[in-house]
């Protein structure tokens, strides 16, 4: 399997079924939810960064998992794909995979954004 | 009930605090397992549902704190998981998990679920109970067990240092049995039948009064 290093354009950044399901369909609990991952995302991205300088690749593994899952929870399966390759190499200490995955859910975090704010 | 949720992920614990809540529970949430911790010691709650990896305390040695306590009112857990794998489930039930569900969670699944740790512990709580209960009865049964010295002549016991006390007393004060005096037959024939000729002999006129 190819390691896809940029973002999909073909596969829709946010599954609104998704959200819709988790919120029971409640328009301020989506914002709301909305909200929460982004900046949630926005910190975990930047921390990355700082881990990742200092070679810390256990943190980088906990960040992708968490990143993983809160993209999950928002439907965002992408962005969820993107960082479960960040977990994994983190795992395996691999920094060319880190950065590239980094790269990756980078531009897919960028997308879910855009998606988001549509909700708004 | 009241539920305790540990969730690191704060889109995941939204949802889930949104939707139990919904479900019509009183809920609380905590952003780790050991903040999870520290609240279970505070106070009582029926269900815990926890996530599985956690910084700090994960919901595997959460769960297994939780059980050790013992004798506690009884806390159902749910461990969040996206694990399927056998020994997975296999880890988390020796730890001592009572359900699972995956995430992200499907809300009729997780009403269900909540439907069923109510019902365990309905069942636990209405138990306690009645060990409690239990427990008091056997408290408020007092025996009398143990060696006794009796004195061999007027069977006072002897209780402390100098203290005799009449058997009377000292039953009814170490057991529940209380007396109600009477005579048998034979001290009736051997006490009181000749105080009452004493007493008809000492009434009858003196001859030549």
């Amino acid at each position: 399997m190819a390691k896809a290093t940029g973002n999909d354009p073909s596969r829709t950044p946010v599954d609104m079924a998704v959200l819709r399901q988790a919120t029971s369909g409640d328009r301020d609990l989506m914002e709301e939810l909305a909200e929460l991952y982004l900046n949630d995302a926005d910190l975990q991205l930047r921390a990355l960064d700082d881990a990742l300088e200092n070679k810390e690749y256990d943190r980088i593994r906990r960040i992708g998992h968490s990143l993983k899952g809160s993209s999950s929870s928002i439907g965002a399966g992408t962005a969820a794909e993107a960082f479960k390759s960040l977990e994994e190499a983190g795992r395996a200490q691999d920094e060319t995979a880190i950065r590239a995955a980094i790269a990756r859910g980078t531009a897919e975090f960028e997308r879910v954004k855009k998606a988001l704010a549509e909700l708004r | 009930m009241r539920v305790l949720i540990a969730e690191d992920e704060p889109v995941a614990r939204r949802v889930a605090q949104k939707a139990v809540q919904g479900f019509g529970h009183e809920v609380e949430i905590v952003e780790d397992g050991l903040a999870a911790w520290k609240r279970l010691e505070e106070a009582p709650f029926d269900v815990l549902i926890s996530d599985w990896l956690m910084p700090g305390l994960d919901g595997l040695e959460l769960c297994r704190r939780v059980r050790a306590r013992g004798n506690r009112p009884y806390c159902y857990v749910i461990l969040l998981t996206a694990r399927r794998a056998k020994e997975d489930l296999v880890a988390g039930i020796m730890a001592g998990a009572d359900d699972f569900v995956s995430k992200p969670f499907d809300h009729a699944v997780l009403r269900a679920r909540l439907h069923t740790a109510e019902r365990v512990t309905r069942l636990e709580q209405d138990l306690e109970g009645k060990v409690g209960e239990l427990q008091k009865a056997l408290d408020e049964v007092k025996t009398l067990r143990g060696l006794l010295p009796i004195c061999m002549y007027c069977k006072s016991i002897h209780e402390s240092q100098d203290v005799w006390r009449r058997i009377e007393s000292y039953v009814s004060e170490h057991s529940q049995a209380e007396f109600t005096h009477s005579i048998c037959p034979d001290c009736y024939e051997k006490e009181v039948k000749p105080q009452l000729d004493e007493l008809r002999r000492s009434k009858r006129p003196e001859p030549g009064a």
